[in-house]
């Protein structure tokens, strides 16, 4: 273990993640770990690193590092115009630093959470079987909180394991392409009239500010509801329902009116009916969207959304041969 | 047995076991979702949430095709047989709480809106026994029903929830009690508060040496009432690392037919 970077600014909220922890979710912890699983994955590939090597994620305002140690970096997710000692470097390149440098990123101008990774991955407390920080439940990463100026970063000394050379471009730039984020309808889709989801699925909806890792709020047209009888269980709103299990990606429309997209890491439960739920290769681009941003909502059916994850998932296992 | 499948996108599958909240329909979730984890399903699932009425499954798309998946899950709910009673692990702890005052602002509108002195109103709470049946929303907390039918309070939540619950608050929403095991927003009515924690990310206490998490669903909990030096004592105790919880292992059976409970303090493992 070896100290390699210290914290000059630490960013608008900048946290040690991985792929997050799993069987937790039943005692109300989430499932947490990098918003944008495909870029941790795509940036760590380029340094050979194990796919669950901790990353650093930075939201939408990066941080700025000096360098300890020797090592190599790679960066992916958001641009966040990414220099070292002031000299621009591209993203999903492995480039070493030596002592001294001093690595900048800047306003996210496109994407929304960058990830830097180092050979061999930050070190980070292990809590629940994952590195990942989640900040309300001070769970994970450096002190389970976001990174601070002056905190010193640890990681793995994972010796020199040779640049794979850079990652294509057209896998650093996928997540950005998010003009249609596909759903698979339900688990309540009855709440919903067929007009309703006509609406959900030809109207443009926008990213509002008063989104973060928990969930993104949405801002658009209102998807028309069936006045289903409610009952003293359900409670009295026109979309409440019997508190159930949150998946990421699921769409509730909360108090009937504000379409909620839930985050890594979301409350494990709701109260509202959820129109639908978006596909696991689409949370990725869903996250990378800053506030402000608009995109359309494409119906897909569960075989066709499962045939598109799992080439996805061929693509990032083929992240090693490229 | 009988259970609805909903799709949640292309890797969660909502499994509805009932349209209803009740200790009998909590209890069937609680029963399934322990026989769904030691079935042969078991390795194609990567976790699960219950709640009152349903099982979200998270299962594994790299072991089984979601029409795979659906139909090894009718298979396994074929061989379900409903049972006239449920017996089931169930721990029995007991926590202090100091209620009304500035731990537990609103137990005065609480006594009021039940027809009760704030005196019977704790009598009604702390002697009570809270049967978990969910631990939900935030890291541990636990959303309890009355096993005893005559010491039931409601409350409306409130209208607009605030946007801070001090750790340790109870709180009463509806008919079901909920302990605040972060600080977090909240509508429940605030009846009282814990001078304990039931999550604790690093353990200083030895409660916590397995899991962050004090209580499961299944448990039920006994909330005594405790005085302001009490509640003092108890909190600096915790600080120093020498608290014990009060935790009694036991099994607990209840008829699903009747409604009613039985057993309760048999010891088991």
């Amino acid at each position: 273990m070896v100290e390699v970077l210290r914290v000059l600014k630490p960013g608008l909220s900048t946290t040690i993640q991985d792929l997050g922890r799993r069987g937790c979710l039943e005692l109300g912890i989430p499932t947490g770990g990098a918003a944008d699983a495909y870029s941790h994955l795509l940036a760590n590939a380029v340094l050979g690193n194990e796919p669950s090597a901790a990353t650093l994620e930075m939201m939408l305002l990066g941080a700025t590092f000096e360098v300890l140690r020797p090592t190599t970096i790679a960066v992916a997710g958001a641009d966040m115009l990414f220099h070292t000692n002031g000299q621009e470097v591209a993203m999903g390149h492995a480039a070493p630093v030596r002592e001294g440098d001093i690595i900048t990123f800047g306003k996210a101008h496109m994407g929304c959470f960058g990830y830097l990774a180092v050979v061999g991955g930050f070190e980070g407390t292990i809590a629940i079987g994952s590195r990942s920080t989640y900040v309300p439940g001070r769970l994970g990463g450096h002190f389970g909180r976001t990174l601070k100026q002056g905190d010193v970063l640890r990681a793995f000394d994972g010796g020199d394991r040779g640049s794979r050379g850079d990652a294509p471009r057209h896998l650093v730039a996928w997540p950005w392409q998010h003009d249609v984020i596909r759903f698979v309808r339900g688990p309540q889709a009855e709440y919903f009239t067929e007009a309703g989801y006509a609406t959900f699925t030809t109207q443009p909806y926008v990213v509002s500010p008063r989104s973060n890792r928990m969930a993104y709020r949405l801002e658009g047209p209102v998807p028309d509801i069936v006045p289903i009888p409610r009952t003293s269980d359900t409670g009295s709103g026109p979309t409440d329902i019997i508190e159930d299990g949150n998946a990421v990606g699921a769409i509730q429309l909360a108090g009937g009116t504000e379409p909620i997209c839930m985050g890594r890491d979301c409350p494990s439960t709701g109260a509202y009916a959820k129109i639908g739920c978006v596909i696991t290769p689409d949370v990725a681009r869903m996250f990378q969207m800053q506030p402000g941003d608009t995109f359309g909502f494409q119906e897909v059916g569960v075989s066709e959304a499962v045939e598109i994850s799992r080439e996805m998932s061929a693509v990032i296992q083929g992240f090693g041969s490229w | 047995m009988r259970a609805e499948q909903r799709w949640c996108g292309d890797q969660h599958l909502l499994l509805v076991t009932s349209e209803s909240v009740s200790l009998p329909n909590v209890l069937r979730v609680v029963d399934l979702n322990r026989r769904l984890m030691e079935s042969e399903l078991s390795p194609l699932i990567v976790e699960t949430v219950p709640t009152w009425c349903s099982i979200l499954i998270h299962y594994d798309l790299d072991k089984a095709g979601p029409a795979q998946f659906s139909s090894a899950l009718v298979s396994f709910l074929d061989g379900v047989v409903e049972t006239d009673a449920v017996t089931l692990k169930s721990r029995l702890v007991t926590l202090p709480v100091l209620y009304g005052g500035a731990a537990g602002p609103d137990l005065e509108f609480v006594a009021r809106v039940n027809g009760l002195s704030t005196e019977e109103a704790v009598r009604r709470i702390s002697t009570g026994t809270h049967f978990v049946g969910m631990i939900s929303f935030i890291p541990g907390q636990a959303n309890c029903m009355w096993l005893e039918p005559e010491l039931v309070l409601s409350a409306a939540k409130y209208a607009t929830p605030r946007t801070h619950t001090p750790e340790g608050t109870v709180g009463l929403g509806g008919s079901s009690i909920a302990i605040y095991s972060v600080p977090s927003p909240g509508g429940f009515q605030m009846v009282g508060r814990m001078p304990v924690p039931t999550y604790c990310p690093y353990p200083a206490l030895p409660a916590f040496e397995e899991s962050p998490i004090l209580l499961r669903a299944g448990d039920r909990l006994r909330m005594r009432s405790v005085e302001r030096d009490e509640y003092d004592d108890i909190a600096q105790s915790v600080r120093e690392g020498r608290y014990r919880y009060d935790i009694e292992e036991s099994v607990m059976t209840v008829s699903l037919a009747e409604k009613a409970v039985g057993g309760g303090s048999s010891q088991g493992s």
